[in-house]
């Protein structure tokens, strides 16, 4: 059959000496950052990006992917131990993954959320290889104007949807698109916005961005604030201690199966992550518990039906990244400008194009997970142990990092003042409550979104009418709608709820 | 807290609105051309205007909004900016490991009480990874030292 064939390739390129050593050294920087609270999934792939110029394509992309679900592992261990969530899609694992470790249940919790999320991860692994050719053979027939039209959507869900204000969101993402004006205009050959700066002639650069706003602006965030105290030492945790009894097996069954399905279908939206998937997961499973007063007290399916949920999501993002080159996330929107710097052009050609790619990274998917699983339940010892590293140690060597990275794509000291410049911005933006990552996803969507937006025009012969007649076009902006609706409803409520009180 | 303004929250958001409106003065300078056939000039100022209404929008949302407490480490904030300043400055003209030594240490000063044995051990660590990893490795074209 086609798709085993297609499977035994990917699986030949994901099982090949160096894929394979990419793939293990991915999961294993991810759980690190994953682990560690203040350097989340977009700083670490950031960083890294700059790194994956000197792999092929193909290897770059399964490190980077790699990086992001590991995340997803690490993420949880800081919250069970510390009460800090170790990267923000794994802020729910503190409600009742800390209560688990104070009563001594830290083992147990620990374990559950791996087997969790390789359960979420595994079940959207699925539905990626079943969607994602399916998608992408439909969308072959898109043309710009349904380009256009679901880039609008993503970029409206991402910013309504990012919780806190929508209009701060839509700001941002906004922003972000204005800052991928900067630079020479591919149709006229106009510079735009580059004030003279022979730099910014070819734009911005992606990783100064990335790393400035999500780098910098963390640590600038994070400098001088106090950590807890590690609730577990690590020569404690014996792997017998981490076994759940079978009661709480059974425990696990439903939720683990509800998250990976909440996770799953968050995750393939566009503009939706795995911090909301892991919230909807948690609200979900209060909903439908016999007793939903043990919640917040350590209850065993509040951290894993939210661990599937996160991991699941993670995985199902690459549904419409591949499939349509269309990033539901700032995350995935770098893992597509890591694509577009190897010269790939995402979209559904993508699976066409470059099988061995396409395969080999959702093969490579399945192992990475088989990874983790060893790296997160035996080695979990390494981990906890990491905690202890005081962040006054951690930031100056990860500015060195982001300082030597950002320099080493253009080779320019030029860049080195942009991170600072973004870092900057995104400091400020976080003090006034500004998403950064709409901001991002703007940055990358923004050339391709004013091209697909132009050449629409262009063919309809200015007529804006052609947005609205063609089904799938019209579908995705009723929806982009919704959302802008459902935003109008949250400002108005805040104002109303002021002038009241 | 009704009442009163939220200044904080209200300029922040008044930036937003002139930000939208200078990036539709400097659109407006490139060519604007038509519907369809669309100059450098057009989707600047769509995007500007885009940006000034959601700004409006903006201070409406937030004019009586709740206090923000802003925390702002003035300290952090310079021993941040001035390491990253060191580097760009020296990485080129004095080499790598000066630039590396300048940035740990000024950023370090960031912390109260400042750890200077910490510094030396941050430094060298991420000198030899600089030198072996990103010069020798992948061969990044930066200079060890000036000479």
């Amino acid at each position: 059959m086609d798709l085993i064939s297609n499977m035994m390739l990917g699986l030949q390129t994901a099982l090949s000496p160096e894929t394979l050593m990419f793939c293990f050294i991915g999961v294993t920087v991810g759980t690190f950052v994953g682990v560690l609270p203040g350097v989340g999934a977009l700083a670490a792939i950031s960083l890294a990006l700059p790194m994956t110029y000197y792999l092929d394509p193909t290897s770059a992309l399964i490190m980077l992917a790699g990086i992001f679900y590991g995340t997803q592992y690490g993420g949880s261990t800081a919250s069970i131990l510390l009460n800090l969530p170790g990267s923000a899609s794994s802020a729910v694992a503190c409600l009742d993954g800390n209560p688990m470790a104070k009563q001594g249940r830290a083992g147990i919790a620990l374990f559950v959320t791996t087997i969790a999320s390789f359960v979420g991860s595994t079940f959207a692994i699925v539905l990626v290889i079943a969607f994602a050719p399916v998608i992408a053979e439909m969308a072959i027939k898109f043309s710009s104007v349904e380009y256009f039209s679901v880039m609008l959507l993503g970029l409206v869900a991402a910013s309504t949807l990012s919780g806190g204000s929508p209009l701060k969101g839509l700001a941002m993402v906004v922003f972000g698109l204005i800052f991928g004006l900067v630079g020479i205009d591919i149709n006229s050959g106009q510079e735009r916005f580059s004030f003279g700066v022979l730099q910014l002639s070819e734009g911005f650069t992606l990783v100064a961005m990335a790393m400035g706003l999500f780098g910098v602006a963390e640590i600038l965030g994070n400098v001088g604030r106090p950590k807890g105290d590690v609730l577990v030492k690590a020569k404690d945790l014996s792997f017998r201690s981490m076994l759940p009894s079978r009661a709480e097996w059974r425990s696990m069954v439903k939720p683990a199966a509800r998250g990976s399905a909440i996770g799953s279908v968050v995750g393939a939206l566009p503009g939706t992550g795995p911090s909301i998937a892991s919230f909807m997961a948690y609200a979900v499973e209060k909903r439908v518990a016999k007793d939903p007063s043990r919640f917040g007290k350590g209850a065993i399916e509040g951290i894993t039906a939210p661990e599937a949920a996160n991991n699941a999501s993670v995985q199902a993002a690459f549904i419409p990244t591949l499939s349509l080159g269309v990033p539901g996330d700032a995350v995935m929107a770098v893992m597509l400008g890591a694509m577009m710097i190897h010269g790939i052009v995402p979209g559904p050609l993508f699976l066409t194009d470059h099988p061995t790619m396409f395969w080999g990274l959702i093969m490579s998917f399945w192992i990475g997970n088989l990874l983790l699983l060893v790296l997160n339940i035996p080695l979990i010892g390494i981990w906890v142990r990491m905690l202890s590293i005081p962040y006054s140690i951690l930031y100056p060597a990860i500015l060195v990092f982001v300082c030597i990275g950002v320099y080493s794509v253009n080779n320019n000291a030029f860049d080195v003042y942009m991170v600072m410049m973004f870092g900057v911005l995104g400091y400020f933006m976080r003090m006034f409550q500004f998403p950064a990552a709409p901001m991002l996803l703007g940055f990358i969507l923004g050339p391709m979104m004013e091209e697909h937006f132009r050449r629409a025009l262009l063919l309809s012969r200015g007529d804006f009418w052609v947005f609205i007649e063609r089904p799938i076009s019209l579908t995705f902006l009723l929806l982009t709608l919704v959302f802008l609706a459902m935003s109008a409803k949250t400002v108005l409520a805040h104002m109303s709820r002021r002038s009241a009180g | 807290m009704s009442g009163s303004i939220n200044k904080a929250e209200t300029a922040a958001a008044l930036v937003v609105v002139a930000e939208g409106v200078i990036v539709i003065a400097v659109g407006w300078s490139y060519p604007m051309g038509t519907v369809a056939r669309m100059g450098p000039g057009y989707v600047p100022v769509l995007l500007g205007g885009a940006l000034a209404l959601i700004g409006v929008g903006l201070v409406f949302e937030v004019l009586r909004s709740d206090p923000t407490r802003l925390a702002f480490s003035p300290r952090a904030f310079i021993a941040l900016m001035s390491g990253l300043v060191a580097f760009a400055v020296l990485v080129e003209r004095a080499g790598l490991v000066p630039a590396i030594w300048a940035l740990v240490f000024l950023s370090v000063m960031g912390e109260k009480p400042v750890r200077i044995k910490n510094a030396v051990g941050i430094s060298i660590g991420m000198s030899l990874i600089g030198v072996f990893v990103f010069i020798k490795g992948l061969g990044v074209p930066l200079s060890i030292f000036w000479w």
